[in-house]
């Protein structure tokens, strides 16, 4: 993935990294974008060096009785290139979601 | 667990199925955790609705999509498989591994080192801001063609050089240089310095910065004002140890002070001053002691000399080089058509001067390689050769696993390994192969540069600055894929045409090869001999040629023979030599100064000989001048042939043991009041009194312009080789009675080491003479030796090369009768049963390897024929088709493949028919 080359919807993702959405299913909630766009873009992303993925503690998840989560983090590049998606796509601005201020999240239909 | 989530888990686990291997349990894990985690949540907050439960469904949906995309990844995951695989593969075999590893390291490695010769010396561009637009501009003898280079080009007069420069529009600006020649400093330990003469731009037209002080400024071209030179960055390191204070002191130069202004960084090289008039081959005596770098540059002072207008008498040539910069955009096209019809121009002014007097434009970067450029080519198309044949040799290689392999290849292909897989599988072997090879190859590279770089001769140009950089690097790893695809394609695309139920039906020993495979084998076989039959030859010819010319009598004895430059007393100029015959003063001189260091150097212990030549053999003429001679019809009426000439002492042919032939030496009767009397060379009397008796016969010379000398052919001597590596050219011989006088050489001849008497000798010609001499005393023989240094450079690389191929063929032979004797044991068996003889046998197993050889060495002869007239410019007195280079090259090769040969067939002797036949 060049550097230049950032999809909108890569952006977004970066944008809703940046803002705090760390789960895959956190980001489809505030982007509104489906699941198959959301991991393969995350995927690409983590391969470009843009984002860093990390599993949950594991004392969480057990707390929680699941599997531990994968989490995602924007890497300095990730950072820039957001920084540059912003000067491009305008109108990533006004799509920004608002910070997230809990680590959970709401309901996708509440 | 509940339903809901079993199904959604499940879901999951079967979509993970696509997603490969390596990244799989990461993968399940990540969508399980998140859905559980949703659902999980929903549930905490009571809203497990069926509408929620859906959209959980579906949003697990996407997992389908995110594991399609990593099919790619697949790819990789099978790439290190392979990889895996191969490696393994690779360690099992270690002798296979060994064997084909070095066979491509030797060619890697060979190809790796001589790409970074021909990548310094002719490949990159000159180390000068912009080099591409610099040219050098000459002036040319139109009705004269070089039958080297075309132009027949000569120095440039300074008032054309003005003409040029006032009317040219294709420069950004020109500037002067004298060739590179020799200063005296008058210092004991450097008697000698190389220097060059330069216009005041000639360095901001180069670009080039001086790393301490300045170049030079218009105030340093007035004849009137302080001298000043310029060092070079060694010559400054060497002489003043790279002191900063060396700026401002004086140093001798031609007995007058020059103040230093400035040194020029290490960076900074004229490799122009070289090329044209080849310093090695005008100083070729000198080059034993001379350094070959320019050491010093001094402003040319030209004011003066602008008053020589077009009238310039005899003086037909300059002195100067021209050095430009073309304007963007101008190509050396467009400057060489302007400069023709600027010549054009002022012939037409000036015909007394400048008729037939053209210019000619040249690229500086091509001018600078261009006198290596062929050979550096050939080597380079040589070098490749060996590495075809080492792929041919892994290639060979391969091919003959294949066949042990099939079984094994057969299985995967029936446990579902497609083509392409198996293909790839063969081809990452290759690639591992190749790559290790390509690794070692490098270590050799390293290794040969090291070995090669002293070898290198000093006129080659750039040649020190041949190192293993990024470039090699990157031709290298190019190499390498390269050979990978050369030499693994077809083995690999043979290997897996495979029969399965053929292959899988045959429950024994699976050594049987197809007869496809076979047939590629031995084509790679004759192929390999072909090409290092044309090696050989190539080495051969060059062999051949060196000795004929290096092993064989010069002409004259060089045993135990010393010899020195000593200047004249008095200056040599233009006046003296017009003259050309001598008046009081020379006599005087000849009398006074130069017989009197004679007698005195005759009487030393250990000398047995000695006499004067104004040049030395080995140096090529002393000078050249214009001949009328009876019977003669020049091609060019107006153009009399050029002939080179020397001014030698009585004594001279019985010191060098020359052969009088016909006629009688110089003696006391060639007085200057005499007519002069000439001694002329074999070639001479063949060439121009092809019939008739040369003594006796009278002839004009004419030194310069309208200036006549009559003379006189006394007597005929053998040939002198001048130049080692171009046949004996048409030489004359005058006595100094009848010469004006000018530095002279002593020869001395001695009777025990030269080397002992130098001392002595040098007190001698001191005492006798208030001048310091030129140079130190030197023994012939080193002269000789370093003359040889460059034929045997290309000798010792062409023969290495050829060494190497006939290794690697004779491995190749070695290794395809082997395999066939292995797959024959069977037979051989049944035929021993049968009452065969070792004799039989041994004929049996020889005759396949004697025939691939027979056959791939009678292409290699034609291929020789044909390409051998490539490296006709190594060739000296030698026909590219020469016979016995030719025959040696055939027997040598002959031999060795016979040697190669005779193992396999030895085991094919010694196989018992008990167990072979037991075997089955």
């Amino acid at each position: 993935m060049g550097k230049n080359y950032l999809s909108f919807s890569a952006a977004v993702i970066l944008q809703a990294l940046d803002n705090g959405y760390q789960y895959g299913f956190d980001i489809m909630d505030v982007t509104g974008l489906p699941s198959g766009t959301v991991y393969p873009a995350l995927r690409r992303l983590e391969e470009a060096l843009y984002v860093k993925s990390k599993w949950e503690k594991h004392a969480i998840a057990q707390e929680e009785a699941r599997p531990p989560r994968k989490y995602y983090e924007l890497t300095r590049d990730g950072r820039e290139a957001l920084e540059e998606a912003r000067k491009r796509y305008r109108l990533l601005e006004q799509a920004q979601p608002p910070k997230a201020t809990e680590t959970k999240p709401k309901s996708s239909r509440a | 667990m509940r339903p809901f989530d079993y199904l959604l888990r499940s879901f999951i686990g079967f979509i993970s199925l696509a997603v490969p291997r390596r990244l799989r349990a990461d993968w399940r894990q990540e969508w399980e955790a998140e859905l559980r985690c949703r659902e999980l949540m929903l549930a905490e907050w009571d809203k497990l609705r069926w509408t929620n439960k859906l959209e959980l469904l579906r949003r697990s949906l996407g997992a389908f999509w995110d594991a399609l995309l990593l099919q790619p990844r697949r790819w990789e995951d099978e790439m290190m498989q392979d990889l895996r695989y191969g490696f393994r593969a690779l360690r099992r075999r270690k002798a296979f591994t060994l064997v084909a590893a070095l066979s491509l390291a030797i060619g890697i490695g060979a190809n790796t080192a001589i790409f970074s010769v021909v990548d310094s010396v002719l490949l990159r561009p000159l180390p000068y801001p912009g080099a591409e637009r610099l040219v050098r501009i000459n002036a040319a003898e139109l009705k004269q063609r070089d039958q080297w280079e075309g132009w027949n080009r000569v120095g440039v007069p300074l008032a054309d050089f003005r003409q040029w420069q006032s009317q040219s529009r294709s420069y950004e600006e020109l500037a002067l240089y004298t060739g590179s020649g020799v200063y005296k400093t008058g210092e004991e330990e450097r008697p000698y310095l190389m220097g060059s003469r330069v216009s005041l731009n000639l360095f901001s037209m180069l670009g080039a910065e001086p790393a301490l002080g300045r170049t030079f400024k218009p105030e340093d071209e007035k004849p009137e004002s302080e001298r000043v030179v310029v060092l070079s960055h060694d010559f400054w390191a060497e002489r003043y140890q790279a002191s900063p204070n060396a700026v401002g002191q004086q140093i001798t130069i031609n007995d007058q002070p020059h103040t230093i202004v400035g040194v020029m960084p290490a960076s900074f090289r004229d490799y122009f001053a070289r090329g044209f008039w080849d310093n090695s081959e005008r100083f070729g005596s000198l080059q034993v002691q001379a350094p070959t770098r320019t050491q010093i540059w001094l402003p040319l002072s030209i004011t003066h000399e602008a008053a020589t207008w077009h009238g310039r008498g005899g003086n037909r040539h300059g002195t100067y080089q021209v050095l430009a910069r073309l304007k963007p955009g101008v190509t050396p096209q467009q400057a060489q058509a302007e400069i023709s019809g600027l010549t054009a121009q002022i012939a037409e002014r000036f015909p007394e001067s400048n008729h037939d007097l053209g210019g000619a434009v040249f690229n500086l970067h091509e001018e600078v390689t261009g006198s290596s450029r062929r050979k550096m080519l050939l080597l380079a198309v040589a070098f490749s050769l060996v590495l075809l044949i080492a792929c041919a040799n892994v290639a060979s290689l391969l091919l003959a696993r294949g066949i042990e392999r099939a079984k094994e290849l057969a299985i995967r292909a029936t446990l579902g390994a497609g083509h392409g897989r198996l293909l790839r599988q063969l081809l990452t072997e290759c690639l591992l192969l190749a790559g290790l090879g390509g690794g070692l190859g490098l270590l050799l590279a390293y290794g040969m540069l090291i070995g090669i770089r002293p070898l290198i001769p000093a006129d080659i140009p750039r040649a020190d600055a041949v190192t293993l950089d990024s470039r090699a690097l990157l031709f290298t790893l190019g190499l390498t894929v390269l050979t990978t695809l050369l030499f693994g394609l077809l083995p690999a695309w043979q290997a897996t045409r495979l029969n399965l139920t053929e292959e899988l039906k045959d429950a024994g020993r699976s050594v049987t090869e197809s007869r496809r495979s076979r047939r590629w084998r031995h084509a790679l076989v004759v192929s390999q001999v072909a090409l290092t039959m044309i090696l050989l030859t190539g080495a051969g010819l060059v062999a051949r040629s060196f000795w004929r010319v290096y092993g064989t009598d010069p002409g004259y004895d060089t045993n135990k023979l010393v010899r020195m430059r000593i200047a004249s007393p008095r200056a040599f100029n233009r006046e003296r030599y017009l003259r050309f015959a001598p008046n009081a003063e020379d006599a005087a001189e000849l009398d006074q100064y130069w017989q009197p260091m004679l007698a005195r150097v005759r009487n030393l212990p250990g000398v047995t000989d000695a006499a004067f030549a104004g040049s030395y053999p080995l140096q090529g003429a002393n000078f050249s001048v214009h001949m009328r001679i009876p019977g003669h019809v020049p091609a060019n009426p107006k153009l009399q042939p050029l002939i080179h000439g020397d001014i030698v002492s009585r004594d001279y042919f019985r010191l060098l043991g020359v052969k009088l032939l016909q006629g009688r030496d110089f003696n006391d009767g060639d007085r200057p009041d005499a007519p002069l009397a000439i001694i002329v060379n074999e070639t001479f009397a063949r060439t121009y009194f092809p019939q008739k008796q040369a003594v006796g016969q009278k002839l004009t010379i004419h030194p310069g312009f309208k200036i006549e000398a009559p003379a006189t052919i006394v007597g005929v001597v053998a040939d002198v080789r001048a130049r080692l590596d171009r046949p004996v050219e048409p030489l004359y011989y005058q006595t100094p009675a009848q010469s004006p006088l000018r530095s002279m050489s002593l020869l001395v001849r001695t009777t025990g080491d030269p080397a002992a008497l130098m001392a002595s000798l040098r007190d001698a010609v001191r005492s006798a003479s208030p001048l310091p001499s030129l140079d130190k005393p030197v023994a012939v023989n080193k002269i000789w030796a370093s003359f040889t240094v460059k034929p045997r450079f290309y000798l010792a690389l062409l023969g290495g090369l050829a060494a190497l191929a006939l290794l690697l063929a004779a491995t190749g032979i070695y290794g395809t009768l082997f395999l066939a004797v292995n797959q024959r044991t069977h037979e051989i068996g049944i035929r021993r049963a049968l009452g065969a003889q070792d004799r039989d046998v041994l004929l049996l197993a020889l005759r396949q390897g004697v025939l691939l050889a027979l056959t791939g060495m009678g292409i290699g002869l034609l291929g020789a024929w044909v390409l051998t007239r490539f490296i006709r410019a190594w060739l000296v007195e030698i026909s590219p088709t020469d016979l016995p280079a030719f025959a040696m090259a055939s027997a040598l090769l002959l031999l060795v493949t016979l040697a190669a040969c005779f193992a396999p067939a030895r085991r094919a002797v010694k196989v018992d028919p008990l167990r072979s036949l037991h075997h089955e």
